[in-house]
């Protein structure tokens, strides 16, 4: 990767819709869709994966999304890691098409991706699904022994108990501190960028990524 | 970054490893994540001022590892530094800014006194003279450092993308009884 990313990173974002709401209203159900992601975490944490996979000469990626929403991460993942990309939601209504429908607790849809896998290891996890605590709690326990070098998860800066009526609460924070906490072994790394909110400056995103080869 | 080039330093021995007062898993992937942003940018060869140089064995590595120009800033003699001043005072700033001929700070790195007040001031003296990332070492400590209570203020600035890096490794200090957790703080001021 070299300046290449940056050029051609800008003009994806540009090109798409996204939900990089600085001073705008989070809640506000018109405005979520499209790329899901703080632009300047995504971008930082876009440039370290890259990276981490070029210095070591992993090549095709195989990364694995869970809670793909409109889809939209796929086309980074493949642009700049040159990704197998196989994505999970529950939505069937989800825009961008999805590669496995259903929750990703089930056994049914573990056996999907396993069966997608062909016993190869998943290179990169990227946890984005109800938020919950116990819900995301499950989907690292069922896919983190399934990944070989990096699990993600979203939003673990977002503190917002009561996002909109009908979304879940977010907890993924909580179950990130409690991560940081136990995973000794593994380095930890959080991407954060908070939001201008005058009236939800609790509402920011923030990605942390578990590192489970860490010595290296 | 070559991975290989990086094992060779950190295991270039044991005496040279135990100088360098890094997690070295820590060290590493703050080297990667420094590595990265630089190439994706096109910076060739970054200025980086180091503030606290405890051995000055740092310097290898943004030498060899990023083709730095690394000036170091320390009170005592005999970590070798290029300013033998406190970084807080008028002089020492003058005397940075002699060397840096009127160019910015590409890579800081603050590791001086751990006092709250010390670290906020060298951060609002130097970040001005920065002009891609702040690292403030120590983030996760707590003994005898109270940079955790001024990164924690700095992660909820709306202005910085931060980013924490974190071997919680639980390494302990049996004489004390307690954990020698480090940990890097990145500000990124670039969130455009």
């Amino acid at each position: 990767m070299n300046s290449f990313f940056l050029s051609r990173f800008d003009d994806m974002v540009s090109s798409m819709n996204h939900c990089d709401l600085d001073g705008e209203d989070w809640v506000d159900t018109n405005k979520i869709g499209g790329l899901a992601q703080s632009i300047p975490e995504w971008r930082a944490f876009l440039g370290f994966v890259s990276s981490y996979f070029n210095y070591r000469n992993i090549r095709k990626p195989i990364v694995l999304e869970i809670g793909t929403q409109d889809n939209y991460q796929k086309q980074f993942y493949e642009e700049f890691l040159h990704a197998e990309h196989i994505g999970i939601d529950i939505d069937p209504k989800a825009k961008g098409g999805v590669d496995i429908l259903g929750n990703s607790h089930d056994k049914e849809i573990i056996e999907k991706v396993k069966d997608r896998l062909a016993g190869r290891m998943i290179d990169l996890t990227f946890i984005d699904g109800d938020h919950s605590y116990d819900g995301t709690k499950e989907d690292y326990e069922i896919y983190s022994p399934m990944t070989k070098h990096l699990v993600a998860i979203h939003d673990v800066a977002n503190t917002y108990v009561n996002p909109a009526p009908h979304l879940p609460p977010v907890e993924t924070h909580i179950l990130w501190r409690e991560i940081c906490y136990n995973e000794k072994n593994h380095m930890l790394i959080t991407f954060q960028k908070n939001r201008k909110h005058e009236r939800e400056p609790w509402i920011n995103l923030g990605i942390g990524l578990v590192v489970k080869d860490g010595k290296g | 970054m070559n991975l290989r080039k990086f094992d060779e330093l950190a295991s270039y021995k044991v005496d040279f490893r135990n100088l360098l007062a890094q997690d070295m898993t820590e060290w590493k992937f703050y080297m990667e994540i420094i590595s990265a942003y630089f190439e994706n940018r096109g910076v060739k060869r970054p200025i980086v001022v180091e503030i606290g140089l405890m051995h000055n064995a740092q310097k290898r590595f943004y030498a060899e590892m990023l083709d730095a120009e690394h000036i170091g800033i320390d009170m005592n003699y005999n970590s070798e530094p290029d300013i033998l001043a406190d970084s807080q005072k008028p002089g020492t700033i003058e005397e940075l800014k002699v060397k840096l001929k009127g160019q910015m700070i590409d890579l800081l790195f603050i590791d001086g006194n751990h006092s709250y007040e010390s670290v906020k001031l060298d951060f609002e003296i130097y970040a001005p003279l920065t002009k891609h990332i702040i690292a403030i070492h120590d983030i996760s400590a707590t003994v005898n450092s109270q940079v955790m209570r001024y990164w924690n203020e700095l992660k909820y600035d709306d202005r910085y993308l931060t980013v924490d890096l974190n071997h919680f490794n639980g390494r302990p200090d049996k004489e004390r009884g307690i954990f020698k957790d480090m940990g890097i703080g990145l500000i990124i001021k670039d969130v455009k």
